[in-house]
């Protein structure tokens, strides 16, 4: 798998169709892996592609713009990143090369699989009860039949541990913005003090902002130190977009938020 | 005594704000358990303020605007409309019962519609505080 890849990416940088490569190298242990950008011809030998490739690579391609980029996709919603950043202006189509590897990977069969592998956590190891337990299986339409009140201690107790590290943001395609809300000084919505309702603010409203751009790649889910269940939350405005407006993220519509319909029936407002 | 709810208000400038303004000249009674903050439009309304506003210990939140089709700015309130089905659901995922963050549609004119509309989200906010 890995030798294709890196005859692929050689043969680009030797024909100067890009100048930087983007892609996977071998982390600290067997079960991690970490971005690498290569420009030189020897270095391909550094890329690699297996099942631990979790990150979603298309986060560097804003700062690389301006260069000729060869990219390394490992999972669908990769692929469909990158789109969405060419859809918003912000990458040129032309600067950029995919080498797919999404269709080489095979795929683990059920969610809470593919969770327990973008964290690294194996089937024996007696973790997968706690995660259970945690909820972090857990099916949006489940959540919502939870009450009010439980799905407030729910919530309370993950973003508890919430030390707005912003590691969810820095990781995610499409919060781009150079001038996060959260970094503005006029007005200064958050502060550096530790206060568990300006984390939630934090994380609501950067799914607000990612609304209908998220391509559910779990990058902030992963990234997470703390282990905050934010694909929770992805799901839900995924879930959300499909059941308002018919709107699936990727899929080149016009975003939900920039368009309306005058006869439209949403939430009732009297 | 048993501390009083607090609502926060949004409301447009151009009609739900002089509506609110007519209640006033009417000199029609309704619950001062709301403060209000005019906004250009409910188009502009951030949810940053909406979550500023509960986590610093509003009660409930009500955003008001100009009926569908009479926007100042001819469509922000259809966007309102689109976020605020969004923000709604969001926070009611998180935990925020359905009764403390409420929108309505007021114009210039319904003075007397603002005192019910005021009455019955203080009625709502006053249910959940008590169940809570």
């Amino acid at each position: 798998m890995s030798k294709t890849l890196q005859e692929t990416a050689r043969n680009l940088l030797a024909e100067n169709k890009v100048e930087v490569i983007i892609g996977y190298a071998q982390g600290y242990d067997a079960f991690h892996t970490r971005p690498v950008f290569i420009s030189n011809v020897e270095d391909v030998s550094k890329l690699i592609i297996n099942e631990y490739c979790t990150n979603n690579l298309s986060v560097y391609l804003p700062i690389h713009k301006k260069l000729k980029v060869g990219i390394v996709t490992a999972k669908e919603q990769d692929l469909a990143s990158i789109h969405e950043l060419i859809n918003e202006h912000q990458i040129l189509e032309e600067n950029v090369i995919i080498i797919e590897a999404a269709k080489q990977i095979s795929s683990l069969s059920s969610e809470l699989g593919e969770a327990q592998r973008d964290r690294g956590i194996d089937e024996e190891d007696g973790r997968q009860e706690a995660w259970k337990k945690r909820g972090y299986d857990m099916a949006v339409e489940e959540f919502e039949k939870l009450s009010a009140k439980e799905r407030e201690t729910f919530w309370d107790k993950e973003f508890e541990r919430c030390i707005r590290c912003y590691a969810c943001r820095q990781v995610c395609p499409v919060c781009y913005c150079p001038d996060c809300f959260v970094n503005r000084t006029m007005p200064k919505y958050l502060n550096e003090a530790v206060d568990m309702n300006k984390n939630k603010l934090f994380s609501l409203v950067r799914m607000l902002h990612v609304f209908g751009r998220c391509m559910d790649c779990r990058a902030c889910n992963n990234a997470c130190p703390v282990g905050i269940p934010l694909r929770l939350l992805t799901k839900k405005i995924a879930k959300d977009a499909l059941e308002l407006f018919g709107y699936v993220s990727g899929q080149g519509q016009e975003h939900p938020f920039s368009t309306f319909e005058k006869d439209e029936l949403l939430e009732e407002i009297r | 005594m048993e501390k009083d709810i607090n609502i926060i208000g949004f409301l447009c400038n151009w009609c739900s704000y002089a509506g609110a303004d007519l209640t006033g000249l009417n000199r029609i009674i309704y619950p001062t358990n709301i403060k209000i903050v005019r906004i250009p439009c409910t188009g502009r309304m951030d949810p940053v303020l909406i979550m500023e506003a509960f986590h610093n210990g509003a009660d409930g939140v009500l955003v008001s605007g100009c009926h569908p089709g009479d926007c100042h700015y001819t469509e922000g309130n259809y966007y309102w409309r689109r976020r605020h089905a969004v923000l709604k659901r969001l926070l009611e995922f998180l935990g925020i019962d359905e009764r403390r963050f409420q929108a309505t549609w007021v114009s210039a004119s319904e003075g007397k519609r603002f005192a019910e509309v005021v009455k019955k989200v203080v009625d709502d906010v006053r249910s959940w505080k008590k169940n809570e």
